[in-house]
C-alpha cells in the first residue's frame, strides 16, 4: 500500500476521530489555542498573529487591548480578540474567517463558526479558521499574504475580464463600462486569486487588460488579500463558478457589503434545451447568490422580465431578492471607413449577388438551421443572393455544419467565417443587403443593434429583446423564428421589394443614437442607487 | 440486437431471426399509426411480407406528409419508425426534410434516422398501443422503485382515486427513456395498491423492476390525449416530453412540486440544477401545471412569467394544494408517553443542508446544556453533506440522547409521530412540507418555518412558526414547547379543530383542474 494511502487511512480512522473529539474541549481555551499557534513554524505563527491583530483593530479600533497586538503574548492577543468579537454574530464570524483564513468563507462555514462560538467560545471558533483539517498545520507553509480590510469603498470585480484577451458579449460590456467608471469614479478594481478563494486588487497592468484586453500580464502572488467590509461590491461580469458564487453569496449576506450586479440573461435556466449542461450548476449558484444582492441591472427590458420572474420565484424561501432596474445596452457603430468597407465588399460579395449576413455563433439557440432552410426554400424559388455567416462554432453546432455542407455540395453560395476582425465585421454589416437574426432567446441581441447602427435592415424575432430593439426606432422586419416560412417570407420581401428595403434603411439611419457613455453613466447610477433619472435611452426610446 | 431478439417469446409462436422480428415490428408500428395520418381507405392493403408491407405503408404516409408536413402527423410517424417519442429537434428536422426532399428520398432518410434511434434509445422490436382521446399518466419512478418519500407518496395516494376514470393508462418510461410503456403487474401494484398491500412488501428490494425475462414493452402512444406528469420526469426524457407538448397534438399537464434546484441551488448538489432546468424545458410546452402549495405555484408561475422573452406563453399555473388532513386519524392521548430520556422530539426528513438539521442540533445542544431532558430522533435517509452525521455523532458520543433512524418502515415512522411531544421542520425551502402535515395528522404539534409552504400549512393551527435562519428563534420555540405544557396543549387543541381535505378531494380537484378542461377542448376540436 502506498504510504500516502496508509497515512490517509490512519488519519480518517474512526479511532483518531474519536480521540480528536475527546480532546477538543480541553484545547478550546485561549491558552490552549495560543500554545498551538506558538508551536507553529515562524512564518505561520507570525502570519496568524498579524491576522488576529488586523481583526482586533478592525473590530475595535479604540480598544486598549490593541497594544497587545504588537506584544509577544499570543494568549493576550486571543483575549483581546475574544473581548472585541463577542457576541459572535454571523457578520463577525464572516470577518473572523475572512481575515484569519485569508479566504472569503461560504455560508455554511460562517454558520458553523457562529454555533461553535456560542457553544464552546471564541478560541474554539477560531480553530475553524485556522485548521480546516488535520494536515494543513504540517503541510501548509504559506505564502502568507498580508490582509487588508477595506471599508466603505466601491469595489469592482472584473476577475474574468482581466484574464482574457478576447471579448465575448459580456466581456465587451464589462470593458466598456468599467474603463469609463474607473476614469470618473476611481473604484477599487479587483480580481480573485487562482483558487477563487480570495479577492485582491488588480495591478495597473491587470486593470489595463480588464479595460482594453490584450496579452497576458504578470499576476503577483504575494500582494495583499482584500477583505471587503461594509463596501459596495459591483459585479459587471458574470460570475458562474460554483466556488466563487458561494463566497459571493456569503459576502452579500454577512460582510455588510452590498452586492450589485449587471444581469445579462437567464438563458441557461429558461432555455436549457439550447444551453450546454455544464454551464448550469455555476449559473444556478450565481442566482443563489443574487438572492442576497441589493440590485440587479439587466441589459434590456426583456432580460428584466426574466429577472423579475426569477425574483417572483423566491417566495418559498422567505427572501425578497434584489431590486431589478433595467438599463438598455447601446450599440455604437464605428465611423464609416470606406476603405475598410470596400475591402470587406471585395472579400464577401459574389459577383452581383446581394449579400445576406448572419452574425453570431452557431449554437442551437441562434436558430441558424432555420436560416439555412429558409434560404434553400428561396434558392429553389429562383431567388438570387449569397449567404454569409460570421461567427464561431459552438456547443452543438453539428446540425448547422451538416446543413452548410449539404447546401454547399448542392452549389449554393454559402460562406461561413469563424472569426472576423472589426474591419471585416463592420464592413460586412455595411455591405449586406440585410442581416438575419432569428434567435430563440436573447438577453439583448447585439447583432440586431449593430446592424441597425450600421444602417442595415435586419430580420429578427417578433418578441423579447429583439423586438424591443426593433421597436426603439425601426429598421427591422419581425418574424416568428419557430416558423421557417415566416422567416422565408421576410427574406423574400427584402430580396424583392426595393421600396420596403429602402424604407427600413431610412428608419435605421434615423434611429436615435445611444452611446457607451450613456450606458456607463446610467448603469453606474442604477447600480449605486442614485436618484438620477435615466435618459430616454434607458427605455430604448 | 440478438439480446433483445432472444427475449421475444410470449408473442411469437415460431422463433424468428432478429432481423425478421425487427421488420415485423416495424410493419406493425407503421400500421398502428397509418390510419391516423392518412384516410383509412388510403392505407395500402396488408402484404404478407413484412418488409414490403412496411414499405408500402411508409410510402403512402410520406407521400401525404410531403404535401403537408403537419407537426403532429410527423411526430406520430417518427414515433412509429423509431419506437421512441421524438424530440422537438427531431420533429423539426423531419419536417424540413419532408419539405425539401422527394418523397422517396424523404422516406429513406426518415427510415434511416428512425431505425438508428430505435437502436440507440428505443426497442426495435417494440409494438405500439395508440391511446386515442385518453389520459396517459407518467408514474415512472413510483412504478419502478420501492422508494416511498415525497413525490411517490403523492402518486400512490392519488392514483387509486384516479384508477376508475375511463381511458386512464398508467405508464413508465422504457429502459433507455425513449418512450412510455405500460406497467408490469408488479409496477401496477406499486402504484395502485401500495397502501392496501402495506407498503413494499416482504423481500422486495428497491430497484429497477424490469428483468431480462420479462416480455417486451408495448409502447403507449398518446394521440389527441392528455399526458399527465404526476412526477418530475427525469432529465433524459425532458426533450421528448417537450415535443409531446409542443408538436404531438397531445396536451401535457402536470403537478408542480417546487423549483428548488434553480431557486436554492446552493442547497442541492450542483448536478441537480443541471437536471432540473431540463425538466423546465418540458414545463414550457405543457398546458397546465397544478402547484402543490401557494409557494410552489408562485415558483412555477414565476418561471412561466419569464417566457414572453422567448416568445412563449407557457402553461397555466394553478394552485391545487396537497391535502392537509383535518383531524388526527386515530385517537390522541392527552399527552404522549414520556420515557426515561424525557419527551421525544422528532425530526423527519432526509439529511441535506436544506432541511437545516444542523440548526436543530445546535438548538438541542443549547437546551441540553440548560438541563432540559428530551430525546431527539431524526428519521430520514442520507441526502448529501457530511457535516450533519459528524456533528450528530459528536453529540451522541458526549452522551446526548440523539437517535438517527434510517430506512425505517412506516410503522416505526407512524409510531414516532404518535409518541413525539412535538416535531421540528425548520426547512429553508420546501415545495410543501409533508412531515408537518403528517405530524398534525397524528395530533402532534410542529415547529416549522415562518414562510413559504410550511407557513401555509401552519395557518390552520397546531404549528409554531419561526425564522429558520435564526438559531435562537428555533431554540426559544423548542424551549417553550418543552417547558410550557399550556402552549403545547393549545397547539394540540388547535389541531383537533383544523379543517382539511382528503386525498379523494385532492384527486378530484386535480383532475378537474388539469385533465377535464383539456379533454373537453380536445373533444370540441374533434
Amino acid at each position: 500500500m502506498p504510504a500516502v494511502d496508509r497515512l490517509r487511512r490512519v488519519v480518517t480512522s474512526e479511532r483518531l476521530r474519536k480521540v480528536s473529539r475527546t480532546l477538543r474541549p480541553t484545547r478550546s481555551t485561549a491558552a490552549a489555542v495560543a500554545a498551538d499557534i506558538d508551536r507553529h513554524g515562524a512564518g505561520r505563527r507570525q502570519a496568524l498573529r498579524d491576522r488576529i491583530g488586523v481583526l482586533v483593530r478592525t473590530l475595535d479600533p479604540g480598544s486598549d487591548l490593541v497594544t497587545a497586538v504588537d506584544g509577544p503574548d499570543t494568549e493576550a492577543l486571543l483575549t483581546a480578540l475574544t473581548s472585541a468579537i463577542e457576541p459572535v454574530t454571523p457578520e463577525r464570524a464572516w470577518l473572523l474567517l475572512a481575515v484569519i483564513d485569508g479566504r472569503l468563507p461560504d455560508g455554511d462555514l460562517v454558520r458553523a463558526t457562529v454555533r461553535t462560538a456560542e457553544l464552546d467560545g471564541v478560541p474554539a471558533a477560531l480553530r475553524k479558521a485556522i485548521w480546516s483539517g488535520p494536515l494543513p498545520r504540517v503541510l501548509d507553509n504559506g505564502p502568507w499574504r498580508p490582509i487588508q480590510v477595506v471599508t466603505g469603498q466601491v469595489i469592482v470585480d472584473v476577475h474574468h475580464t482581466a484574464q482574457t484577451g478576447f471579448a465575448t458579449g459580456i466581456q465587451r460590456v464589462t470593458r466598456e463600462v468599467t474603463r469609463r467608471w474607473a476614469q470618473l469614479h476611481h473604484p477599487l478594481m479587483v480580481g480573485w486569486t487562482p483558487d477563487l478563494g480570495s479577492v485582491r486588487a488588480l495591478t495597473p497592468p491587470e486593470a489595463r487588460r480588464a479595460f482594453w484586453g490584450g496579452p497576458p500580464v504578470d499576476v503577483p502572488n504575494d500582494d495583499p488579500i482584500i477583505v471587503p467590509w461594509g463596501c459596495t461590491y459591483l459585479l459587471p461580469e458574470l460570475a458562474a463558478e460554483v466556488d466563487r458564487t458561494g463566497r459571493l453569496q456569503a459576502l452579500a449576506r454577512y460582510s455588510g457589503s452590498s452586492l450589485r450586479v449587471i444581469g445579462y440573461d437567464l438563458v441557461p435556466v429558461t432555455t436549457a434545451e439550447t444551453a450546454h449542461e455544464g454551464l448550469v450548476p455555476g449559473f444556478a449558484r450565481n442566482l443563489a447568490a443574487l438572492r442576497h444582492a441589493t440590485s440587479v441591472v439587466p441589459i434590456s427590458e426583456g432580460a428584466a422580465v426574466e429577472y423579475r420572474g426569477w425574483r417572483a420565484m423566491l417566495t418559498g424561501t422567505g427572501l425578497t431578492g434584489p431590486e431589478i432596474i433595467p438599463v438598455v445596452l447601446p450599440a455604437e457603430a464605428p465611423p464609416d471607413n470606406p476603405v475598410g468597407t470596400q475591402a470587406a465588399a471585395r472579400r464577401l460579395l459574389l459577383g452581383d449577388l446581394p449579400l445576406v449576413l448572419v452574425v453570431g455563433s452557431h449554437e442551437p439557440r441562434k436558430n441558424h438551421v432555420a436560416v439555412l432552410h429558409a434560404a434553400e426554400l428561396l434558392w429553389r424559388e429562383g431567388a438570387r443572393f449569397s449567404l454569409t455567416f460570421i461567427g464561431g462554432n459552438s456547443w452543438n453546432s453539428q446540425a448547422f455544419l451538416a446543413g452548410v455542407a449539404r447546401l454547399q455540395l448542392a452549389g449554393r453560395p454559402i460562406e461561413t467565417i469563424a472569426a472576423a476582425g472589426d474591419d471585416l465585421l463592420w464592413g460586412a454589416y455595411r455591405t449586406a443587403r440585410f442581416t438575419v437574426f432569428p434567435s430563440i432567446n436573447e438577453g439583448f441581441g447585439l447583432p440586431v443593434a449593430e446592424s441597425l447602427a450600421s444602417g442595415t435592415p435586419v430580420i429578427t424575432s417578433n418578441y423579447g429583446t429583439m423586438k424591443e430593439i426593433a421597436d426603439a426606432g425601426g429598421g427591422a422586419l419581425l418574424v416568428d423564428p419557430r416558423n421557417d416560412h415566416s422567416l422565408a417570407d421576410a427574406m423574400r420581401t427584402l430580396l424583392q421589394d426595393d421600396a420596403e428595403l429602402a424604407r427600413l434603411r431610412r428608419e435605421a439611419a434615423t434611429r436615435p443614437k445611444r452611446t457607451w457613455d450613456d450606458y456607463a453613466g446610467e448603469t453606474w447610477a442604477a447600480l449605486m442607487g442614485l436618484d438620477t433619472v435615466p435618459s430616454a435611452g434607458s427605455n430604448g426610446a | 440486437m440478438s439480446a433483445a431478439g432472444s427475449s421475444v417469446s410470449s408473442t411469437a409462436p415460431v422463433p424468428l431471426s432478429p432481423a425478421a422480428s425487427t421488420r415485423l415490428a416495424l410493419a406493425s408500428r407503421l400500421r398502428s399509426v397509418a390510419a391516423l395520418i392518412i384516410a383509412p381507405a388510403a392505407v395500402p392493403a396488408p402484404d404478407p411480407d413484412p418488409a414490403a408491407d412496411a414499405a408500402a405503408v411508409l410510402d403512402a404516409v410520406v407521400t401525404a406528409l410531403v404535401a403537408d408536413p403537419a407537426a403532429d402527423s410527423v411526430w406520430l410517424l417518427l414515433t412509429a419508425l423509431s419506437a421512441t417519442f421524438p424530440t422537438r429537434d427531431e420533429v423539426q428536422e423531419a419536417r424540413r426534410r419532408l419539405e425539401l426532399d422527394e418523397p422517396l428520398q424523404a422516406a429513406l432518410d426518415l427510415l434511416d434516422a428512425g431505425l438508428e434511434r430505435a437502436q440507440l434509445v428505443g426497442d426495435p422490436l417494440a409494438e405500439l398501443d395508440v391511446v386515442i382521446g385518453g389520459v396517459v399518466v407518467d408514474v415512472d419512478h413510483t412504478a419502478r422503485f420501492n422508494l416511498h418519500t415525497g413525490i411517490q407518496r403523492v402518486a400512490r395516494n392519488l392514483m387509486p382515486h384516479w384508477m376508475n376514470h375511463p381511458g386512464l393508462v398508467a405508464a413508465a418510461w422504457t429502459a433507455r427513456g425513449g418512450g412510455l410503456r405500460r406497467l408490469t403487474e408488479r409496477e401496477t401494484e406499486r402504484v395502485f395498491d401500495w397502501t392496501a398491500r402495506g407498503g413494499a412488501g416482504e423481500g422486495q428490494q428497491p430497484g429497477i423492476s424490469r428483468t431480462a425475462g420479462e416480455p417486451l414493452p408495448r409502447l403507449v402512444v398518446p394521440w389527441r390525449s392528455v399526458v399527465v406528469m404526476v412526477e418530475v420526469p427525469p432529465a433524459m426524457v425532458s426533450d421528448r416530453v417537450a415535443a409531446l407538448g409542443d408538436h404531438s397534438g397531445n396536451r401535457v399537464v402536470g403537478i408542480g412540486y417546487d423549483a428548488i434546484p434553480v431557486v436554492s441551488a446552493d442547497m442541492v448538489p450542483p448536478v441537480e440544477s443541471a437536471k432540473f432546468v431540463r425538466y423546465l424545458t418540458a414545463v414550457k410546452f405543457a398546458r397546465r401545471i397544478a402547484g402543490i402549495s401557494a409557494a410552489a405555484t408562485a415558483e412555477l408561475g414565476g418561471f412561466v412569467s419569464m417566457l414572453p422573452t422567448q416568445g412563449l406563453t407557457g402553461p397555466v399555473v394553478t394552485e391545487v394544494s396537497l391535502p392537509a388532513p383535518a383531524m388526527p386519524d386515530r385517537p390522541v392521548s392527552a399527552a404522549p408517553a414520556s420515557g426515561t430520556g424525557g419527551p421525544l422530539v422528532l425530526v423527519v426528513g432526509s439529511h441535506e443542508p436544506r432541511k437545516n438539521h444542523l440548526a436543530v442540533l445546535h438548538a438541542a445542544e443549547i437546551l441540553w446544556r440548560e438541563g432540559r431532558a428530551f430525546t431527539l430522533r431524526f428519521i430520514g435517509g442520507s441526502g448529501w453533506g457530511d457535516e450533519f452525521p459528524r456533528r450528530a455523532n459528536d453529540l451522541a458520543e458526549t452522551g446526548r440522547p440523539v437517535e438517527i433512524l434510517k430506512a425505517v418502515d412506516d410503522t416505526v415512522l407512524e409510531q414516532s409521530f404518535s409518541d413525539a411531544a412535538f416535531t421540528l421542520f425548520p426547512s429553508l425551502h420546501e415545495g410543501y412540507g409533508l412531515p408537518v402535515v403528517e405530524s398534525l395528522a397524528h395530533g402532534t404539534p410542529a415547529i416549522s418555518s415562518d414562510f413559504g409552504s410550511t407557513a401555509e400549512i401552519a395557518l390552520d393551527g397546531g404549528v409554531l412558526t419561526i425564522d429558520p435562519r435564526d438559531d435562537h428563534a428555533l431554540t426559544d420555540a423548542m424551549r417553550v414547547l418543552l417547558t410550557d405544557p399550556a402552549v403545547l396543549a393549545t397547539l394540540r387543541e388547535q389541531i383537533t379543530r383544523r379543517t382539511g381535505r382528503t386525498w379523494a378531494r385532492y384527486a378530484t380537484e386535480l383532475w378537474t383542474t388539469l385533465v377535464t378542461p383539456e379533454l373537453e377542448d380536445l373533444d370540441a376540436r374533434r
